[in-house]
């Protein structure tokens, strides 16, 4: 299994144990992500389309709703 | 080295036959993905009960002795299914069951860790009527926060017809059939009336989809990146895929009565020419095993039943979906894949090149033949000539068993009734004149209607026997 795999693993463990929130698990991955490590996410071989992501956490109820909204904050005053 | 043509989307497994088997290159992550989800329980369980295809990995000695590729990481080995069939081919409860065996898969996976890459009815088969998912290079680890990157394709290949059929009775195979990547949200809604907005499943899956999928073209920075930061979580997957499934679950399809749900005992000829007509079949069909036997024009699937007696596979297809659908649902036929086939306009060869999905021709060499209460409608009501039907027969090098009614069978003069009869090729010196030039006779039989004849028919230069 590759570095970034097996990182990616043990993050989900930790998550699962408790040890870390989901929230703090993802943002390890994104910085990983820019400062170059080979972290990014799975992207399909076909376009997944923005607006059928963004229904998945709307239809998870108030978690989802909460999802939505932080994403909505980074769109609009979230720097790029 | 020639991959399968149909499998080149995903780049990253693809498949190739050789010598009549079936094996799948993977790249490092690919082949790492699988050893990990093959040791997972549900997946062990699910190969053994016949829902996910049985799979091995190859030895490297044998992978070079086969000439298979080197340059990939592994080669994975798959039981041959024993005819592939296409979702546009399938009725409404065999698109059902497939979409709850994606949905089920999913479920097990984030349980694991893992997720399939993608959601299409493609990478499942039927073998007989079980459903069996083939994708096996779709396993792939899940990453925190990730979402169901497949939702959208689910919804436009499997959820949206399924709802179509079932909510507007509207069949969704032909529509499958011309468009090979689904249907989307906008062209789904645009079949719907509005009161259909309040049914389940059409408000969140469809229209707020839509919506949402028309507001989020301006998005210039990567959704799946941004709803990681913004703490998306597996949970919200999981509630979304139960959902699905409850909604997937009771979605039914009711069809109308046709003329052929009850045919045997809509006509008298019908119930009187049962009898002989089962045992002239049991006869000929029981006289040596045959790994394939098509019944075209199967209707209620009574033959193919008694013919799967002595086949490992039937393939029974039929124009009217709603014997195909209560086929597939009868419990008496577990080696019978029924299809949706318009026999006069067979599923083409389709996709990239006209090589993505094969013709119905290229699938399989049957080795039987049921050509019942058929040829008058490809002859009479679909105007294809008699000397046609047969030469299309014949190009199967296949034993055939057919019935040919007269032109005084009632069912040929309802066919004629409000049509000028053209048909002067359609007469039983005719066929028999015709048949000879491809097929030895080996047995003919008048049923006790008066106006029916049976005929067993061997090919030429064959050396089967009856």
């Amino acid at each position: 299994m590759s570095d970034s795999a097996a990182c990616l693993a043990n993050l989900q463990e930790a998550v699962n144990f408790g040890s870390l929130s989901q929230v703090d698990a993802n943002a390890v991955q994104l910085f990983l992500n820019r400062k170059g490590r080979q972290m990014s996410p799975l992207l399909a071989y076909f376009d997944p389309s923005a607006g059928s992501l963004l229904l998945q956490a709307l239809v998870g109820g108030f978690g989802g709703l909460v999802v939505v909204g932080r994403f909505l904050w980074m769109q609009f005053f979230g720097a790029k | 080295m020639e991959f399968d043509p149909g499998s080149f989307r995903d780049r990253s497994s693809r498949v190739l036959i050789r010598e009549g088997r079936v094996f799948r290159a993977m790249d490092a992550e690919s082949l790492a993905s699988w050893r990990r989800a093959s040791a997972q329980p549900f997946v062990q369980q699910m190969v053994s009960q016949g829902q996910i295809v049985g799979t091995g990995e190859v030895p490297a000695k044998e992978c070079a002795a086969l000439g298979l590729p080197s340059s990939a990481a592994g080669v994975l080995e798959h039981t041959r299914i024993p005819f592939i069939s296409y979702p546009y081919e399938w009725s409404f409860a065999m698109l059902r069951d497939a979409a709850l065996l994606h949905l089920r898969l999913l479920t097990e996976s984030l349980r694991a860790g893992l997720i399939l890459k993608d959601a299409s009815p493609y990478n499942v088969q039927f073998s007989g009527k079980q459903p069996v998912f083939i994708d096996i290079g779709s396993f792939t680890g899940h990453s925190p926060g990730e979402p169901w990157l497949a939702y959208r394709q689910f919804c436009e290949l499997m959820l949206f017809p399924l709802l179509l059929q079932a909510y507007r009775g509207v069949h969704f195979q032909p529509i499958l059939r011309g468009e090979l990547e689904g249907i989307s949200a906008r062209q789904f809604l645009q079949w719907l009336r509005w009161r259909d907005v309040f049914r389940p499943g059409v408000f969140t899956h469809g229209l707020l989809q839509a919506k949402l999928e028309q507001q989020t073209q301006a998005l210039s920075t990567s959704t799946v990146r941004d709803l990681q930061f913004s703490g998306f979580k597996t949970s919200l997957i999981e509630r979304l895929l139960r959902k699905l499934t409850r909604l997937v679950e009771r979605l039914e399809w009711l069809p109308r009565r046709t003329q052929w749900t009850n045919y045997d005992n809509s006509l008298p000829h019908v119930a009187e020419d049962r009898q002989s007509k089962s045992t002239f079949v049991r006869n000929v069909c029981h006289f040596r095993p045959r790994d394939l036997v098509w019944d075209l024009g199967c209707n209620d699937g009574r033959y193919s039943i008694i013919a799967r007696e002595r086949a490992t596979t039937v393939v029974a297809m039929d124009y009217d979906h709603a014997c195909i659908d209560r086929l597939y649902r009868s419990a008496d036929s577990p080696n019978v894949l029924p299809l949706c086939m318009n026999l006069a306009n067979p599923s083409p060869a389709m996709g990239w090149r006209g090589r993505e999905r094969k013709r119905i021709e290229d699938r399989g060499q049957p080795q039987l033949i049921l050509c019942l209460g058929l040829i008058h409608h490809l002859v009479i009501a679909a105007n294809i000539p008699l000397a046609e039907v047969v030469d299309w027969l014949a190009s199967f090098r296949a034993e055939v068993i057919l019935e040919f009614p007269s032109k005084k069978d009632p069912m040929v003069q309802a066919l004629l009734r409000n049509k000028r009869d053209q048909y002067e090729d359609y007469s039983r010196e005719s066929l028999e004149a015709e048949l000879c030039r491809h097929f030895e006779i080996r047995l003919s039989e008048s049923l006790p209607s008066g106006e029916r004849t049976l005929y067993h028919t061997v090919p030429v230069r064959s050396s089967t026997g009856a």
